[in-house]
This record gives structure tokens, C-alpha cells and sequence, in this order.
């Protein structure tokens, strides 16, 4: 429990600190994804993962439903144009993931077969 | 009220209707349409709709939840790391199919918008409808997208991968893990790869692979070609 909390707070405070280094250099760069590749290059050097920063992201990853209600809420702010066109949204959304969700897998089962192994 | 309580009180409602739909989720042996998302987003929506409580003030209350979205994409360095392993061997196959499911996701996204006439910021707020939120805000700003929509479209998008993206998988003959991984992550982005992570380490590692290389490619790639074709 306090590793997690530990491991959680770590991963913020992290992500403070890039967000900081961007505001101050002006950078257009997302601090979440700059963090996460420094974070990576860390493990990398070290060639392992601390316990505690991997007990924080698996307890994050759980809620990541949870964390994403609010954002889903603020569709309403754009009801507007979601309601103006809601058969190219709705295509958007759902048949063009699902293409590229089934063109990305069978992609790569096609390459690996090809290659003789699965 | 005082606006530290109302925020309290927001962040409750929404830890405690989360806590409900995940055990009714669970109770009904993990449906799509009980997922833990879906039903408080429901039930805010509705309760926004049908009162005159202010949204906004919700979302100024939750702003929490967005550091903890953030640090979770941070974590998500654990399973990329990891994935150097998992990938070892078919590295050109998986960065195959990741440019070939990130192409093919925002052109059939496209062609409806382009046949239905959508306005100009619709269609620029789809091109990146499958990379994680905090890029593709960035990145629907400087094609001129709108933001806002960009990161709806990015949410469900990423929830509709999630919620049937397996099963479509296995409909047709996708159940390889590292397959299914690398297609959660490419067209599903942070909510795909969190589903990814719940079923195996390794579909987690190579969805988290597939984000990233989908993410800051698309980051790269999009304004070039906006540049170009604008």
C-alpha cells in the first residue's frame, strides 16, 4: 500500500517536474509523453523497473476507467457539433477503429507467418 | 458551499459511481455495455441535462482526475519498457502493422467526412482520433482541429476499441496476444492499452509499444502533411 502511494506520487511529481522544464522553455511537447520516454530510458539504463514505481502504474492503470469519466462529461461542452453531425462521429468512433483495430492485427499475423513463426 | 467541499462532493459522486458500476460490471460477468465508464457517464450526463447544475464546476472539481490520467500515461513506461523483450523478434512486423492500422484508421474516418461534407475543424479533429489525449490535442490544434471534439473523438474512440475491439479480434482469427496488443494499442491509444495491461503483461507491454510509435509518429507525420496538402 505505501509502495503504491509512493510509486503514484513519484509519477506525478515527475510529471511536475517536465511540465515545469516545458512551461519554462516554451516547448510544445505533451509532458506526459516526454516523462513516460524519460521514465522508459531510466528503466533502460538501470535495466530494471523499482518495485515501487511499478506497484503506482499497475494501481494508476486499474482506474484509468475511473479517470476518464470526467473528460467523457465534458462531450456535453461540444454538444453543439457532436449533435450537427452525428453520422460522421458515429462512423468516426466505431467503424473506422474497428478498421483499424482488425487491418493492424491481421497485418502482423500475415508478417509473422510469412516469416515462418507465430 | 464552499468551493473545496463542492469539489469533494463532485469527486465522491464520481469515485462512488464508479465503485457501482465496476460491481454491477463485475456481477454481470464483465458485459461491454456495464463497463465502469460507460454508466457514470450516464448518469452525469443525464443528471447535467434534466437540472440546472453547472457542468463546468464539475469538471473545475475533477481536474484532479487529469494529473492522475497524466501520471498513469507516465506509467506506462513499465510496460513499454518490458515490450523491448516481448518484441524482440518481430520488430519490423509490429511497426508494419502499426503504420498500416494507423493510416487505414484516419483515412476510413476520412472518407465518410469527406462524402457527408463535414466542416474543415470536424475533419481535422478526426486525423487524430486514435492517438492518446494529451497528443492529439496538441497535435488537432496545430492541423486546425477543435480540441475539444479532438479529445472527445479520442475517448470514445479509444473506449469502443476497448470495449469490442477484442471480441472483433477474435472474429476474425486475431487471439495471438502480442496481435491483439499491438491492434488495442495502435487504434485505441491509453484506454486500449489499459485494457491490454488487465489481460496480459504481454498484450500490455506491446499495446503500450504500439501507442507510443503510433502516437509520436502521427505527431510527427500530421502537420508535415497538413503543411503539404494545406
Amino acid at each position: 500500500m505505501i509502495k503504491t502511494l509512493a510509486g503514484i506520487g513519484f509519477l506525478v511529481l515527475l510529471l511536475y517536474a517536465v511540465d515545469g522544464i516545458k512551461q519554462a522553455l516554451g516547448l510544445p511537447v505533451p509532458s506526459a509523453i516526454v516523462a513516460m520516454l524519460l521514465l522508459t530510458f531510466f528503466f533502460a539504463s538501470q535495466r530494471r523497473v523499482p518495485d515501487f514505481v511499478d506497484q503506482g502504474a499497475k494501481a494508476l492503470m486499474r482506474v484509468i476507467p475511473l479517470l476518464f469519466i470526467p473528460p467523457l462529461v465534458a462531450i456535453l461542452d461540444v454538444r453543439a457539433m457532436v449533435l450537427s453531425h452525428p453520422v460522421v462521429l458515429f462512423l468516426a468512433v466505431t467503424g473506422s477503429t474497428l478498421v483499424g483495430l482488425v487491418v493492424t492485427g491481421l497485418l502482423y499475423k500475415a508478417l509473422v507467418r510469412k516469416r515462418g513463426r507465430v | 458551499m464552499t468551493a473545496a467541499l463542492h469539489a469533494l462532493l463532485w469527486i465522491a459522486v464520481t469515485i462512488g459511481l464508479y465503485g457501482a458500476a465496476d460491481w454491477l460490471y463485475r456481477k454481470s460477468g464483465h458485459r461491454a455495455f456495464a463497463h465502469p465508464v460507460l454508466l457514470p457517464v450516464v448518469v452525469l450526463i443525464v443528471i447535467f441535462e434534466a437540472s440546472n447544475l453547472d457542468s463546468a464546476k464539475y469538471l473545475a472539481s475533477t481536474q484532479v482526475f487529469s494529473t492522475f490520467l497524466a501520471a498513469a500515461v507516465v506509467g506506462l513506461a513499465v510496460p513499454l519498457y518490458r515490450s523491448f523483450d516481448a518484441l524482440k523478434e518481430n520488430r519490423v512486423a509490429v511497426m508494419v502493422a502499426i503504420m498500416g492500422g494507423s493510416v487505414s484508421g484516419v483515412i476510413s474516418a476520412l472518407i465518410p467526412a469527406w462524402l457527408l461534407h463535414a466542416p474543415e475543424g470536424l475533419i481535422a479533429s478526426l486525423l487524430t482520433k486514435s492517438i492518446t489525449t494529451p497528443i492529439a490535442v496538441t497535435v488537432a490544434q496545430s492541423v486546425g482541429g477543435i480540441p475539444a471534439v479532438a479529445a472527445a473523438v479520442v475517448i470514445v474512440t479509444g473506449l469502443v476499441a476497448a470495449l469490442i475491439g477484442p471480441s472483433v479480434l477474435r472474429l476474425v482469427g486475431v487471439d495471438d496476444p502480442v496481435a491483439t496488443g499491438v491492434a488495442l494499442g495502435t487504434a485505441g491509444h491509453a484506454i486500449g492499452t489499459a485494457e491490454a495491461v488487465r489481460r496480459s503483461d504481454v498484450m500490455g507491454s506491446v499495446a503500450a509499444f504500439a501507442m507510443i510509435v503510433n502516437g509520436l509518429a502521427t505527431a510527427v507525420l500530421l502537420p508535415l502533411i497538413a503543411a503539404v496538402v494545406g
